[in-house]
């Protein structure tokens, strides 16, 4: 823990804390989870409601009259559509740009955790797990790599020299040149942010779901979901298939093992139709 | 007198995206396809014709889900390659000069998982080349890497470009 810490305060910029989320899942854990409440969170970071607003007037959504008001604007998206655009928007500025040691181009991390995100969603539904939770705890899997790539930038080769020497999985790759990996690192911030401990705990077990007891059912989502990602070829970096197999993961949300492959069809059909909602403005 | 200006010849470049096809018998054009992982990328060039294609396939089967099999056929294996085929034969490529070059299906680490797309998509494809009469001149396959492709349609040269190296490697010569 100490290490993390110590690591995370090295790094120069940080990425912002996202405030409004953890209220917000709060909120959202809530029975008075009502709009107005949602509406006062969000409508003093202008980066967030122009975001929703713009959501809103989305061909998918437009009715005849543009939205202007963001009670209406969630009124018309939905109080789910309105959480995971927040999610996104405070997540982007941090994932959108190119993460140099792990050999993702600008965006590219942005699109893997996005569609990560919509896979989890997709899943929770069919399992009857959250799914904002999950769709949050997908995006946000790989933060601890914005963090690494930061400090390691100049010797970006060193991870990618351990890995293909010893043949081992990048996490474990990370663990013998930093002492620890991106999935540790990306869970500590996330305590430090206060997000609930379903979100840190999947985000820190997401190549080791079973060990993620009692939040292994959402571990698996989100381990199950990076899987999806990087089938649909989204967001690589180097090396990006360097990770160890978990059958288990089927048997902890019961389903057939079978159902992978339509379920990276399903992912694709999902992303297609929010494509345009998640064009987020930085 | 000024001597006229010189046409210089210049690559048309065409990207393929994922399950996306594209055949072209224009030299200038070159293909290029982006993020293969456990997709497949496969190329076909006609040297006589000098027709070429190339193809970026995500899964094996289509009986998963027969309706996207029809709707986007470069999806799946067994609707994608007959596809391809069907596209240059009519630019009057013939399958006797074809050659096929094939690269990605990318692996996670261990045997035995059930998360085994790459070598599923690369299995499914040399039953299907060998039902149409085709067989592999060149390919790159498997590993835990993420491959670029690109099929040069003037003289049919295939360069890769794999992640994490800086130099370009040829896969098919001229």
């Amino acid at each position: 823990m100490q290490e993390l810490d110590a690591f995370i305060d090295k790094v120069k910029h940080l990425p912002p804390a996202p405030r409004v989320l953890p209220q917000l899942m709060q909120l959202l854990s809530s029975d008075d989870a009502d709009a107005t409440r949602v509406v006062q969170l969000i409508q003093y970071d202008p980066g967030l409601a122009a975001n929703v607003l713009r959501a809103s007037n989305t061909t998918a959504f437009a009715a005849s009259r543009r939205v202007a008001d963001l009670g209406e604007a969630i009124f018309r998206l939905g109080f789910n559509t309105v959480f995971q655009l927040v999610v996104a928007v405070s997540a982007a500025r941090s994932l959108r740009p190119a993460q140099k040691a792990y050999g993702m181009g600008e965006g590219d991390l942005w699109q893997h955790s996005v569609t990560s995100g919509v896979a989890g969603r997709l899943l929770a539904r069919m399992t009857g797990n959250d799914e904002n939770i999950a769709f949050t705890a997908g995006l946000l899997h790989d933060l601890g790599k914005v963090i690494i790539a930061q400090v390691i930038e100049d010797n970006s080769f060193e991870l990618i020299r351990t890995l293909e020497k010893e043949g081992c999985s990048l996490l474990e790759a990370e663990k013998r040149v930093l002492g620890f990996h991106h999935a540790e690192l990306g869970s500590r911030l996330l305590e430090r942010w206060n997000f609930p401990a379903s979100v840190s705990v999947a985000v820190r077990f997401h190549h080791m779901p079973s060990a993620a007891e009692p939040h292994h059912r959402l571990a698996s989502i989100v381990y199950l979901s990076n899987f999806i990602a990087y089938t649909l070829g989204h967001g690589y970096g180097h090396n990006a298939f360097a990770f160890r197999s978990q059958n288990t993961v089927f048997s902890i949300l019961g389903l057939d093992p079978k159902m992978l492959e339509k379920l990276v069809v399903l992912t694709r059909e999902e992303f297609e139709t929010i494509e345009t909602l998640f064009q987020i403005k930085a | 007198m000024a001597a006229s200006p010189s046409i210089i010849p210049f690559d048309q470049r065409v990207i393929v995206g994922v399950a996306d096809m594209a055949v072209s018998n224009n030299p200038n054009v070159v293909f290029t396809t982006y993020s293969l992982g456990s997709c497949l990328g496969i190329s076909v060039h006609d040297p006589v014709a000098r027709v070429g294609g190339l193809l970026h396939l995500m899964l094996p089967d289509s009986t998963i889900d027969p309706a996207k099999g029809i709707a986007n056929p470069a999806m799946f294996v067994d609707t994608a390659v007959p596809a391809l085929l069907r596209a240059a034969y009519q630019l009057k490529a013939e399958r006797s000069r074809l050659k096929v070059c094939v690269a990605g299906g990318a692996q996670i680490l261990d045997d035995n998982n059930f998360f085994n797309i790459g070598r599923r998509n690369h299995e499914a494809l040399l039953r299907t080349l060998e039902r149409n009469g085709l067989t592999i001149h060149a390919s790159a396959v498997g590993g835990q890497v993420n491959r670029t492709m690109m099929l040069r349609v003037s003289d049919g040269s295939v360069t890769l470009r794999i992640s994490g190296s800086k130099d370009e490697v040829p896969l098919c010569r001229s």
